[in-house]
């Protein structure tokens, strides 16, 4: 046995006179009245002890405390020995935690079966090993950093939880490869279904990733999109549009059910050919004055029950009062008017702000604004200077190059090959999206504010052929309901599982308290007016209990419906093992040293309570 | 001290039992009235003492007329006297007697109260003595079983002690108690000058019955380890270290005073008694004390 520090055993010198001057200058003496000290009086002769540097006799407290700085200085000197161990190597278990996870193919779960695999994997991992525990859902989450502690680990797997959301193995992929990053031949374990695409671009460093996959090939229907809009062809009423997709082999009859609250709605019987998804359209659905729960449901069992059934919430719609600024636009006006909740009111110079504050969105067409417009509003053919925006040199006879289809105001148009004969590019600045643009710069820039919205169309209309396009009157529609929030308010309210809920709070609230579809609430802080909310793990309506604001959360996956069969090979179980080897290291005994030492310490407590 | 209830001290039952009981005294003492015990005095019982010459006066029923005509002079026969004897009952009332579980001190005042019940019982002349800091308070010698309410109502009220000062109380004993008798000590002996009073009580010629009071936790204590022994009475500290060793020591000391105590009480005629406490009244006062010819 050697000695890392070795000069600390001398500690021991001192402790142990410490503890023998204290037992020799003052004993501890239980105090005990007696009838007469007369006959204790002729023992006192040997016996007494009360007088310093007496003789010192026997004492077990003593023995035991001198036993206990003994165990102390050794385990300060850290005794060490040599001995051949297993080279510490480190493992990250990735649990797949996503819907498909929740698929019941393989009794009783997907998720049980991998987190079954994951324990016996850290069972039989070797002895000096070292291992982490990360949840893969929509997020990855890391449930026990890298421990040798197999308990620990056990406790991890056992609390982890899957969640109705997709998996992000890449993140979680990457997450574990800068955990083993240290580590000379790390391996990453991971426990899935295989549904996810293969991550190609994950740079793995020197980890190795197996795969032990769970899951058999089973038939499985569920509703991967759905969307609820306004209908176009009839104003104030709505559409819901869902998608029913199946995995079969074999062409199959579902039937789809609507239902608001608790009441059937409607119901459509749809085929659905092999391996294909339909679209099922429920429409005319009349909103009421308050926000209403839809539910579409799938009446089959199947292996995932958690697709089968889609949220939405429907909105209260109201008048959307608009003034056109403008000295005359018949295409502009005729946009405007399309809506025929649409209220246009049209003056010929800049309003005044107590007379703008009436309004929900201006357009101004041809002429500036007067100030910065505090509400919402369009420009169309000048660029005002509190637009953040650069204004470049007129180009002339110039094309539409790109546009950003994601946007909500872009949605289903069409700029391709829309001419502009006199065009003032522009340099977007920070805070905006640009959303169209012509080869020198930007020609359509939103901006975005938490009151306010604003879009700038830096050409005028007339001087193009946009007008004559179908893609104008949409536009235009976009851009009125995103510049009232009103699609931004669906958006807002058809959360996919796992991503952000941003719960808009009037008023000075600081804190509100969310009910989940589990009846379960919980207390949110408010900020900026918003209350972000991230832990939509489960598919339902969530409901704010101060405000009555709705969400839904749905799952919507079409790689987490499918339940695919597994993509990967699946890891050879005696690879890692075969790949450990022995090592000369060193082998500390001061946790044992430690043990001793609390049981010593135990044993002279119960030595002083029952004085021996 | 709170007073002790008299029915503490003697139960209905307990009583019962002692009515057929008496004290042995070894040694005959005079007494006042008739009574059950053997005088020093000649008088007129059915046991035969001893012969006399005739003087003019003598009772002529008394002369023993066998004699006469062998002798052809008269001799008066003479009986052995029966009279009550003077009994006392000291009590040692000092601070290291309410030890105990009963305590001494109650332990010492049952036993008196029986003693003293059974004394009156026999129509024995009953006095008691409570012995506290130096001091004696008394109840003047009584007699008959009606008696026995004041005896036991003096023996409920023991004084609030420190000390015994043993050899002060039988001093006071000495110059108080004229009458010779049975002189019944319960005490501890926890006093250094226990020996010296003992002396001054057999000094007076009374036959001394001396029941030394000790606990369970005196006989046989259970202390172990370092401890500050404190004396109950002085407030003397003394810092031990005990041991098995020590403790055989202090057995030793304790077997010591047991035996001077009854060497010195033999030596001058009297008797003694180790009374542990822990057991209870009526095994004591009904076996113990007839074992060791206290009571028959």
């Amino acid at each position: 046995m050697r000695f890392l520090a070795a000069w600390n055993l001398l500690w021991f010198l001192p402790i142990a006179g410490a503890i023998i001057a204290l037992y020799i200058l003052r004993l501890r003496r239980r105090r005990v009245e007696v009838p007469a000290v007369m006959l204790w009086a002729q023992i006192q002769q040997d016996f007494q002890a009360n007088v310093p540097w007496q003789r010192l006799r026997k004492h077990w407290l003593l023995l035991v405390q001198l036993l206990a700085a003994l165990l102390l200085s050794l385990g300060l000197a850290q005794p060490y020995t040599r001995a051949w161990v297993y080279s510490g190597e480190a493992h990250v278990l990735v649990l797949d935690g996503s819907a498909s996870m929740l698929a019941t193919d393989v009794s009783p779960n997907r998720f049980e079966r991998a987190r079954a695999l994951a324990q016996e994997y850290v069972q039989r991992m070797p002895p000096g090993d070292q291992a982490a525990i990360v949840l893969a859902g929509a997020r990855p989450r890391v449930l026990c950093g890298l421990t040798v502690n197999r308990a620990e680990l056990q406790r991890a797997l056992k609390n982890a939880e899957p969640a109705e959301t997709g998996a992000n193995i890449a993140e979680s992929l990457t997450l574990a490869s800068a955990m083993l990053a240290p580590f000379a031949a790390p391996t990453v374990e991971v426990f899935t279904d295989g549904g996810f695409p293969e991550p190609r671009d994950v740079d793995m460093g020197r980890a190795r990733v197996n795969y032990h996959t769970v899951g058999e090939r089973a038939e499985n229907v569920g509703i991967v999109a759905l969307d609820l809009r306004e209908d176009t062809d009839a104003p104030g009423r709505f559409r819901l549009f869902v998608a029913v997709r199946h995995n079969s082999e074999r062409e199959r009859r579902y039937t789809v059910e609507l239902w608001r609250g608790d009441t059937l709605a409607d119901a459509q019987e749809v085929s659905v050919p092999p391996n294909a998804e339909v679209p099922v359209l429920f429409r005319h659905l009349i909103p009421s004055d308050r926000p209403e729960e839809l539910r579409v449901q799938l009446e089959v069992r199947d292996a995932l029950a958690c697709d089968n059934t889609a949220y939405a919430v429907l909105h209260p719609v109201r008048p959307l009062k608009v003034l056109l600024v403008s000295k005359g636009n018949l295409f502009l006006e005729t946009a405007l008017r399309l809506d025929a909740r649409t209220i246009v009111e049209k003056r010929a110079s800049p309003p005044p702000p107590e007379v703008s504050a009436r309004y929900d969105v201006l357009v101004y067409d041809n002429i500036e604004p007067s100030s910065t417009p505090n509400s919402h509003a369009v420009v169309i053919g000048v660029i005002p200077q509190w637009f953040p925006v650069v204004p470049l040199q007129s180009v002339e006879n110039s094309v539409v190059v790109d546009w950003n289809l994601n946007h909500a105001v872009m949605r289903y148009v069409d700029l391709s090959s829309v001419r502009l004969s006199k065009a003032t590019p522009v340099l977007p600045q920070a805070g905006t999206d640009t959303l169209a643009e012509v080869s020198e710069g930007a020609v359509i820039v939103s901006v975005s504010k938490p009151d306010r919205r604003w879009l700038l169309v830096t050409f005028d209309v007339t001087a193009t052929d946009l007008p004559l396009r179908v893609a104008f009157p949409v536009m235009m529609l976009n851009a009125l309901r995103w510049l009232t929030a009103s699609s931004e308010a669906t958006e807002r309210t058809l959360i996919p599982a796992g991503g952000l809920a941003v719960i808009p709070v009037p008023g000075a609230r600081t804190t509100i308290s969310l009910q989940l579809p589990d009846g379960q609430t919980r207390e949110l802080s408010v900020q900026d007016g918003a209350a972000p909310f991230e832990e939509t793990g489960r598919t339902g309506i969530y409901r704010c209990l101060e405000t009555q604001f709705l969400f839904a959360v749905n799952l919507v996956q079409r790689e987490e419906s499918d339940l695919p069969k597994y993509r990967y090979s699946a890891a050879d179980a005696s690879a890692s093992v075969a790949a450990l080897r022995k090592v000369l290291a060193r082998r500390e005994w001061w946790h044992w040293l430690a043990g001793a030492l609390l049981a010593v310490m135990l044993l002279e407590w119960v030595i002083y309570h029952r004085r021996w | 001290m709170t007073p002790i209830s008299e029915n503490v001290l003697l139960e209905a039952s307990f009583l019962q039992r002692l009515q057929r009981l008496q004290l042995l005294v070894r040694r005959p003492l005079p007494g006042q009235w008739k009574g059950e015990h053997r005088s020093p005095k000649r008088g007129y019982s059915v046991e035969f003492a001893d012969f006399r010459e005739y003087s003019p006066g003598d009772d002529l029923r008394y002369v023993d007329w066998k004699a006469y005509g062998r002798l052809d002079r008269l001799f008066l026969k003479q009986f052995v006297e029966e009279e009550d004897i003077y009994v006392l009952l000291l009590v040692d009332c000092s601070r290291s007697m309410r030890f105990g579980q009963p305590t001494k001190l109650l332990f010492a005042l049952q036993v008196a109260a029986a003693i003293g019940y059974i004394a009156l019982a026999r129509f024995h002349r009953v006095g008691v003595g409570l012995m506290a800091d130096g001091n004696v308070q008394w109840l003047r010698p009584v007699r008959g079983r009606p008696s026995l309410i004041p005896v036991l109502r003096f023996l409920s009220n023991p004084p609030d002690a420190r000390g015994t000062l043993l050899m002060e109380s039988a001093r006071q004993v000495v110059a108080r108690w004229k009458h010779r008798g049975a002189v019944y000590l319960l005490t501890d002996l926890m006093d250094e000058q226990w020996r010296d009073a003992l002396r001054t009580l057999l000094a007076g010629r009374h036959e001394l019955i001396l029941i030394h009071t000790l606990s369970r936790a005196e006989l046989q204590p259970d202390l172990e380890g370092d401890v500050l022994l404190v004396d109950s009475e002085s407030g003397e500290t003394r810092e031990v270290s005990l041991s098995s060793a020590a403790l055989a020591q202090y057995q030793q000391a304790l077997r010591q005073l047991c035996n001077d105590a009854a060497v010195l009480c033999g030596h001058f005629g009297g008797n003694y008694l180790l009374a542990d406490t822990s057991q209870s009244i009526e095994r004591f006062v009904l076996r113990e004390l007839r074992l060791k010819g206290v009571l028959a």
